[in-house]
């Protein structure tokens, strides 16, 4: 006997539908509790992010403005081309439209146009010219983006640096003052409607942009003009590889120019070799040679190993040194200290170390600065290379007595120098405006300072640095003349010199620093020929523009020098 | 009340465009005064030449200064 269908009654079906109904209520009651009191915070997310959009406020970089209010770095608005591949009818056709306006070629623009992105850069930060023909096509569109411009070009390039794309600092004082130049940027959120359209900005959560802040230097235009014509001049004539030069204020350490040719222009950095960004001035290390007798001696005459006239014998020229024969470019007999220093004599100058000894020569190095950074408010800086005395070899007194086995920056020479300048003080040199003095410690005593300032001028009037006479201005200096290590052999080049000029001027009331350095200069060699030169040009020019007129009384000279050091921002300073 | 807030919101957009305007000024002021560029110009279009010492004559006012 088959069984026929199951035939409830009425009251189980009504049960069953109640248990049915009373089961879908208890899960969508338990999955609103679940929404609702569990996953709240997930779902509020969601919510908020479909109904809401924040839009990053652009924030406008700070400038850079030289110590007289000069613009050297400025924001300009510039238009970046993005396009909407999902809005783009024909791919291939933009390409080859675009192609034809901006610098990319077809292939890579169909390339970017697939790579299956809602949104992509096509070229950013443009010249607007190229956008003519561009602007009114479907999926193609324009933002407005902030790029750094630096109208000066070349001038300042090594000291700027410049910025990448999203305008971070890379290079120079763009990096170094990041933090400060960058500002920072604001938000504002929209609430949007079920379209995706903006009903009103939500006031309350807006986030105002921070401008960058702006930067005085105690860099001069004109300054920085002087020195690049004249250095330009110097390494062209004498057919060099390149050099640098530097100004600054001997009593405070503002830096007032800063060279280094051959020139780069930050506004086209893609046309350099990364090596012409660096600044040589501070990041490059070289053999001073001779200038560093300014240490040498200044060392000796505040040990009182030896006093200005006292005679020394530099043997007519030849002299032996742990097995080396050491030569001096004008043979001598005996003649007083002053004139050692004077004629640059290596011999003299040597026993006259030897009277120091190596930890009392090492010690003075350190405390001129050399074998550390001077803590530059620039990135990069080197060192230098002093070695510990226990590494020195029996040689290593008689060579680094004469600049040779220590390698220096150029900013260490001339704030060496600028010691001398500023009667025995040591300063850390700057260049930013920041309204207080910067650290000075106390190398030499004044006696001692004073002593070499005498013997410095000597060289310029009598010994090897008479081209860096500058008529009506008492100038003192030291001419120094190394040979680089050629890299080859190991041995030092016959062939390649560093020549260089490092004094200040006017010697009774020194104004300024300056240091004028030539990399491997053909023909002429010598610091005295080659560097001196332009050491006089820039000493002459630059003072008549500070309006520092012959033979102006020391008092006047003091207070223009003042105000090299003290100059308030924006206006900068009256000179 | 409504029409005074549509001359301030005028007068806002006419600031912007004024200080575009001004930036861009600036702009081309400090680029054509750059020293480089003058120089070559009075050289190369006017024949000018830098003074030479000799030729300069310090006048003091307050200080006594060398005659040249």
């Amino acid at each position: 006997m088959s069984k026929g269908p199951t035939h409830f009654s009425r009251s189980t079906q009504f049960l069953l539908v109640a248990l049915l109904l009373t089961a879908g209520f208890v899960f969508v009651l338990l999955r609103m509790a679940m929404i609702q009191l569990v996953q709240y915070g997930k779902w509020d997310q969601l919510a908020t992010r479909q109904h809401e959009r924040k839009i990053s406020l652009h924030v406008e970089r700070g400038t850079i403005y030289d110590r007289n209010g000069k613009v050297l770095a400025i924001n300009i608005d510039v238009p970046s081309l993005y396009a909407i591949p999902d809005e783009i009818v024909d791919r291939k056709e933009m390409a080859r439209l675009l192609s034809s306006h901006l610098p990319i070629s077809k292939k890579e623009l169909v390339t970017k146009l697939n790579r299956g992105k809602d949104f992509i850069w096509l070229a950013r930060k443009i010249d607007p010219d190229r956008l003519n023909g561009i602007k009114s096509v479907g999926g193609i569109g324009t933002l407005t983006e902030s790029m750094r411009f630096y109208p000066k070009r070349a001038l300042f390039g090594h000291i700027l640096g410049f910025v990448g794309i999203d305008n971070e600092g890379l290079e120079g004082i763009e990096h170094k003052y990041e933090k400060r130049l960058r500002g920072e940027p604001g938000e504002v959120f929209v609430a949007l409607d079920g379209h995706g359209k903006s009903i009103y900005p939500k006031g309350f959560n807006y986030i105002p942009p921070s401008r960058g802040e702006d930067l005085h230097l105690t860099l001069d235009e004109t300054i920085q003009h002087i020195a690049t014509r004249a250095l330009r001049h110097a390494v062209t004539r004498t057919r060099a590889k390149g050099g640098t030069a530097i100004v600054m204020g001997p009593h405070e350490g503002a830096i007032l120019a800063m060279v280094v040719y051959p020139p780069f222009n930050p506004n086209a950095i893609d046309q350099y070799h990364p090596s012409g960004w660096r600044n040589k001035a501070i990041t490059d290390m070289y053999e001073p040679g001779s200038t560093f007798k300014i240490v040498t001696a200044a060392a000796a005459l505040e040990e009182k190993r030896v006093f200005p006239d006292q005679m020394i014998d530099c043997e007519k020229g030849s002299y032996r040194v742990s097995g080396t024969i050491i030569h001096d470019h004008k043979p001598m007999g005996r003649v007083p200290f002053f004139d050692v220093v004077a004629h640059s004599s290596n011999i003299g100058m040597i026993k006259v170390a030897s009277r120091l000894g190596r930890v009392q020569l090492a010690s003075y190095a350190k405390s001129f600065g050399f074998g550390s950074r001077l803590g530059i408010d620039l990135p990069g800086e080197s060192p230098g290379l002093l070695r510990e005395t226990q590494k020195w070899s029996d040689r290593s007194l008689a060579s680094i007595a004469i600049g040779q086995e220590i390698a220096v920056t150029p900013l260490q020479m001339a704030v060496a120098a600028s010691v001398i300048a500023n009667r025995g003080w040591l300063v850390t040199p700057y260049t930013v405006m920041n309204g207080s003095a910067s650290p000075r410690k106390r190398v030499l005593s004044e006696k001692t300072a004073d002593a070499m300032t005498k013997m410095l001028r000597r060289v310029v009037s009598e010994g090897t640095g008479k081209r860096a006479a500058i008529a009506g201005f008492s100038v003192a200096g030291k001419t120094g003349t190394a040979q680089k290590i050629d890299s080859g052999t190991g041995q030092y080049s016959e062939k390649g010199f560093m020549s260089s000029f490092v004094g200040f001027v006017p010697a009774d009331a020194p104004m300024l620093t300056i240091l004028v350095m030539i990399d491997e200069p053909q023909e002429e060699t010598f610091g005295g020929e080659v560097a001196a030169p332009a050491f006089a040009v820039i000493g002459r020019e630059a003072l008549h523009y500070l309006r520092i007129a012959p033979a102006m009384p020391k008092a006047v000279v003091a207070q223009r020098r003042h105000a090299l050091g003290s100059a308030s921002p924006r206006n900068g300073v009256k000179i | 009340m409504t029409r005074v807030g549509y001359e301030i919101q005028e007068m806002q957009r006419h600031k912007k465009k004024l200080m575009k305007l001004h930036k861009e000024l600036l702009i081309e002021v400090e680029s054509l005064s750059a020293l480089d560029r003058i120089e070559e110009r009075a050289t190369s279009l006017l024949a000018m030449r830098p003074a030479q010492p000799e030729e300069r004559i310090y006048i003091g006012r307050d200080v006594e200064l060398s005659g040249r």
